[in-house]
């Protein structure tokens, strides 16, 4: 049971979204930053898809009623206990009555929560992700308040048992941390990879030539729906009207004001604006993390670079979750 | 079934089955859904159907190291979709959905029937009349793309979208009709609205529609809307 004493700016609680009603037009949503939210779960030995605390630029003040063990991963938040900094990207155990200050963020924005047993509320349409547009899931359906109370589900295993109990600092860490390649990418430029989108070939050469070479930047009108960039307009060789087809995270459409926006988790399902191209599934944590302001230099890849990518991140976060259970099962961290 | 088969992105396809116009390919992209429905691939984790396409979304972590999954997939559709049943009649439902025309429920109603040189009772039959049949749905959860307008009511949306369009309005854009399930903003010309909930969230599917429906509208009175809305119907 964690407890919010203070909300931070946008907490609300996320998983891996919802799948199988996007033919109805129910956002898939989820987290933003998959890679954080992978990893933080493989630290805790938990399914792959439970659910987490998704925090943004300032997180939130929280209390744990009762002991935990969690691990924090993402962008370059500065958590305390009593005055410690709390290490990213490795397991930490807490007793009883701990008070947790997430803090602002120094570098990248968003910062996910996983508890060992993950967090257990209830799952609507087969996810336990937050759809804040319909008031729906997650923790009734909204961000957090200060007040409300998460529950966390039954751990497995105890990642700390017992004979670590006796703990000399506010909270114990586990000795080591998740690698670099499965941390994100931030920084005040970032180098996005893409792959030509469904209507590449109905831009102007022009516009082709500045997506892929001038630099674009994050917008402050930027969400969870989408990231809004701005720089050199891009527009199609002859105005036309699309047909609305169905689209996917990562997804680069051009509005008629030619600023390119980049679909994010709460995207709407469908969409009816030329695409140019579509952000690789390894590139978009760091597009999470970047915040307004941040560089984007676009470069294209191929889709098979793309997937060996992927599937190599994933054989990562296997290997991961493997050690993790095994360190469960040897008698702990 | 003849189509095309491109990515989109790294963890989905796109197979295109035709042009949005025709009821042909509406016709392959209900056979290819319920081809899909009946024998779904290992690694598809969904589809949408649009006007010319189904989409599929894959989990590419079912593809064992040193297999390009994109391949896999397209090999996979193009057998499905040559094992497909052509153009043949799928089965679909009928929705008959009760609408409260004009007034305060369709403002647009009295300027549309006046640029158009009708009277707002023959918009209304016009419009009852049209068969529609939803297409897609998607913009927000529920909201179906719908084909059938008859064209002579076709009309621009508002040069000025409204802030706020109240949830159920049914509209039309251009040449296309639809209804609102939640409210939006939007740019839509309401014409009515309609009693019945869209978006069910506690119920599977969470639609009231269903791509490939066929849709009726036809006119309530504001004691049918009222009786509906206070669930006596």
């Amino acid at each position: 049971m964690i407890e919010v004493l203070k909300a931070g700016l946008l907490d609300t609680v996320q998983d891996s979204g919802r799948s199988g009603w996007q033919q109805y037009g129910v956002t898939p949503g989820g987290v933003m930053d998959v890679l954080s939210f992978r990893t933080a779960n493989a630290l805790l030995g938990n399914r792959p898809d439970a659910a987490v605390l998704e925090m943004t630029y300032t997180g939130p003040v929280l209390k744990f009623r009762e002991a935990c063990t969690f691990a924090l991963c993402g962008g370059s938040f500065t958590p305390f206990i009593a005055g410690c900094p709390v290490p990213l990207f490795t397991p930490v155990h807490v007793q009883r009555g701990t008070v947790l200050t997430i803090g602002a963020a120094q570098q990248g924005c968003r910062l996910v929560m996983a508890v060992a047993g993950g967090l257990d509320v209830q799952s609507v349409l087969g996810s336990r992700s937050t759809f804040l547009r319909a008031c729906l899931g997650g923790f009734e359906g909204r961000r957090l308040a200060a007040g409300d109370v998460l529950p966390a589900g039954p751990a497995a295993e105890l990642l700390f048992p017992e004979r670590y109990g006796k703990v000399l600092e506010p909270f114990t860490a586990a000795a080591w941390s998740a690698a670099r390649s499965l941390r994100p990418v931030i920084g005040p430029a970032v180098t996005i990879r893409y792959l030509r989108g469904r209507n590449w070939h109905l831009f102007a050469e022009k516009s082709r030539r500045s997506f892929c070479r001038s630099a674009y930047r994050i917008d402050a009108r930027s969400d969870r729906m989408g990231c809004r960039l701005e720089g050199a307009p891009l527009r199609l060789q002859t105005p036309e009207e699309m047909v609305s087809d169905a689209v996917t995270y990562g997804t680069v459409q051009v509005p008629p004001d030619g600023q390119p926006i980049i679909l994010m988790a709460d995207r709407q399902t469908t969409g009816g604006y030329p695409e140019i191209g579509q952000v690789i599934s390894v590139d978009q944590p760091a597009l999470a993390q970047a915040r307004p302001g941040t560089e984007i230099h676009f470069q294209e890849t191929t889709l098979k670079a793309a997937q060996q990518e992927l599937m190599a991140r994933n054989t990562a976060l296997a290997v991961l979750q493997a050690g993790v259970r095994q360190k469960m099962q040897g008698g702990g961290i | 079934m003849e189509c095309t088969i491109y990515p989109l992105g790294d963890q989905a396809a796109v197979c295109r089955l035709g042009e949005a116009g025709g009821d042909d390919t509406e016709k392959r992209i209900r056979a290819a859904a319920e081809r899909l429905e009946a024998d779904p691939p290992e690694w598809l984790i969904e589809f949408v159907t649009s006007y010319t396409s189904v989409t599929v979304y894959y989990d590419i972590r079912k593809f064992r190291s040193g297999h390009a999954p994109f391949d896999c997939v397209q090999r996979d559709l193009q057998h499905l979709m040559e094992t497909a049943a052509p153009a043949g009649e799928v089965s679909r439902r009928t929705v008959r959905l009760p609408v409260l025309y004009g007034g305060e429920a369709g403002p647009d109603l009295a300027e549309l029937a006046l640029r158009k040189g009708l009277s707002e009772e023959e918009v209304i039959r016009l419009h009852a009349a049209g068969n529609y049949t939803v297409r897609m749905i998607g913009f927000s959860p529920g909201f179906p793309f719908l084909s059938g307008l008859p064209p002579i009511l076709s009309t621009p949306r508002k040069e000025t979208p409204r802030l706020r369009i109240p949830a159920r309005s049914v509209g039309i854009a251009g040449g296309q009709a639809g209804v609102y399930p939640m409210e939006t903003p939007g740019g839509w010309q309401l014409i009515g609205r309609t009693p019945c909930e869209l978006f069910l969230p506690g119920r599977v599917p969470p639609s009231l529609l269903h791509p490939g429906d066929r849709l009726e509208f036809y006119p309530i009175t504001q004691a049918q809307y009222d009786e509906w809305r206070e669930g006596r119907i």
